[in-house]
């Protein structure tokens, strides 16, 4: 497997590929031998630990990024030693990692080499699951796809499948990646823009709301972003038109990935940015009972600790969606399914349509157990309009708009007209 | 008559009709179906809406919090949703066992 050098400009400037290939070459030779075992990186967005998880890459080790917090976290590495094997951690702070021949390697880690694990995202991290995937595997695809780009924002956290795919994206094709330094804020990303010329910015949906809601974000600071990705959450339809509204000429790209097949190529409908496509070529997929299955050649190899969940080369992805002719839209984990009496709907559903509520500023839908009903649906709404003039309002609307079992059962009502941030942080925490 | 009841039932039939779609108790005398009998108000989606109003009104009126499950009332031989004559003797001696 070939690991090349990468562009990378942080606070100090930019580090071309010679140089940082020179870096990754030096500090695979400097490491030494290791005894069997995973090598655990405390991963921070710099070029340090890029260039740590590239030379232990070429090295052939196999690799598990993480972030302070869980790498600092005694509990959660002995749950993973008992899963995995010896843990050579390399702390931010030390040149190499240090040795352990604590724990036995997993079976499914004999004579492994070149791999990397990634866990999948969760609230606990004692509830995650462990992926493992073979990195010349995952770099297959990039050979599949010509590059979409010059310079991106290294947004995504180093040790999620997203940060992962965009660093060997941007090694495999040439590209630069620009590091926006440890707190990744709106208005930092937003300078970014301009300043570094980034020509494809890939965050979340809510982190797109939060730079539209921050102000700063206008069409002069898009003029050189041909292409902005979403991914990670079903994105709502408002905040894309608004950033189309702002620059006609740049290309939403739904992304749709997992930790388990990586980000997946998609094509979005002109009308409508939250409906895509996937390249049927390289990733046949299928609905089975309303939720999505694809096929992946860069899919993961096994779960650590876990069994795989494919069968006959279907990969079940836990995604609920819609589908209109060729077309997909993710509205929901089968996890967080709201059912009312027996009927079935995601959270985005109805704030989607309640959205279309005149004088409807922001909604949050969330859901609580309920003996009778099953769930009982609360909705948080925020509105310009006085309270009892917009529950009237309201009252109409669920009764020529809403199905029955869609309506909720308590409503809160916010007169604040900028909400939208705390709503969404309410529902992420509230998840 | 407790008074306090009497205004907590009150609020909350005009909540419920002012804010839960296709729901009007304004006009239901005490011993028409309320919840559970041909022809009732109230299915079990706005029984628990309505459910939600009532207990709201009752910590702001009686300044005492309780909680319906609707489980228990259920199960009780004679539900004290079926009409709004039974909803009040229940809430009555619920808000004076409610400390």
């Amino acid at each position: 497997m070939k690991i090349c050098g990468i562009q990378f400009i942080d606070e100090t400037g930019l580090h071309d590929e010679a140089e940082t290939f020179t870096l990754i070459t030096e500090l695979a030779n400097e490491i030494g031998e290791l005894p069997p075992g995973i090598v655990v990186i405390e991963a921070d967005r710099s070029l340090r630990t890029a260039v740590r998880f590239l030379s232990s890459l070429h090295r052939g080790d196999v690799v598990f990024m993480l972030p302070p917090q869980e790498f600092r976290n005694n509990d959660f590495l002995e749950y993973f030693r008992k899963i995995a094997g010896p843990l050579h951690l390399w702390a931010i702070d030390s040149k190499k990692p240090a040795i352990s021949r604590e724990g036995k390697l997993s079976d499914k880690l004999q004579g492994v080499q070149e791999a990397f694990i990634v866990k999948t995202s969760g609230t606990s991290g004692m509830k995650n699951k462990f992926v493992l995937h073979q990195t010349e595997l995952f770099l297959d695809k990039f050979s599949q796809r010509a590059p979409t780009f010059d310079r991106t924002v290294n947004f995504f956290p180093p040790d999620s499948i997203a940060g992962i795919e965009i660093l060997l994206e941007c090694m495999v094709h040439g590209k630069t990646l620009v590091n926006p330094g440890l707190d990744v804020v709106p208005s930092i990303v937003t300078d970014l823009l301009v300043k570094e010329k980034i020509d494809f910015l890939h965050v979340t949906p809510t982190f797109l709301n939060l730079m539209l809601l921050s102000g700063g974000l206008d069409s002069s600071q898009l003029i050189n972003v041909q292409s902005i990705a979403y991914g990670s959450e079903p994105a709502q339809k408002n905040i894309l038109e608004k950033i189309k509204a702002l620059s006609p000429k740049t290309e939403l790209r739904q992304i749709y990935g997992m930790s388990e097949i990586g980000l997946l190529k998609t094509v979005v409908h002109s009308d409508d940015p939250a409906w895509f496509q996937l390249d049927e070529k390289i990733n046949p997929w299928r609905e089975n009972d309303g939720f999505l299955e694809v096929q992946s050649e860069s899919a993961m190899v096994t779960y650590l600790n876990h069994e795989k969940e494919v069968l006959n080369g279907w990969f079940a992805t836990g995604d609920s969606i819609q589908v209109k002719g060729n077309l997909l839209k993710v509205v929901g984990r089968s996890d967080d399914v709201i059912n009312v009496a027996g009927k079935k709907f995601h959270p985005i559903e109805l704030e989607e349509l309640l959205m279309e509520m005149e004088g409807m500023d922001d909604v949050m839908v969330t859901a609580e157990p309920h003996e009778l009903i099953g769930n009982s649906v609360h909705v948080r709404v925020s509105s310009r309009i006085e309270e009892n003039e917009f529950r009237k309002k309201f009252k109409i609307f669920l009764e020529e708009k809403v199905p029955a079992w869609m309506r909720p059962q308590r409503v809160i009502f916010d007169q604040n007209t900028d909400v939208s941030v705390r709503l969404k942080k309410r529902r992420k925490a509230s998840v | 008559m407790n008074e306090k009841i009497k205004l907590v039932l009150k609020s909350s039939v005009e909540r419920a009709d002012f804010e839960l779609a296709g729901v009007r108790l304004i006009d239901l005398k005490p011993d028409q179906p309320l919840f559970g009998g041909k022809g009732s108000a109230l299915d079990s989606l706005n029984l628990v809406a309505f459910i939600f109003i009532i207990e709201d009104e009752f910590r702001k009126i009686t300044g005492k919090t309780i909680k319906i499950s609707t489980q228990d009332i259920l199960s009780k031989e004679e539900c004290p949703f079926r009409n709004l004559g039974t909803l009040f003797s229940w809430l009555d001696k619920k808000e004076a066992v409610t400390k």
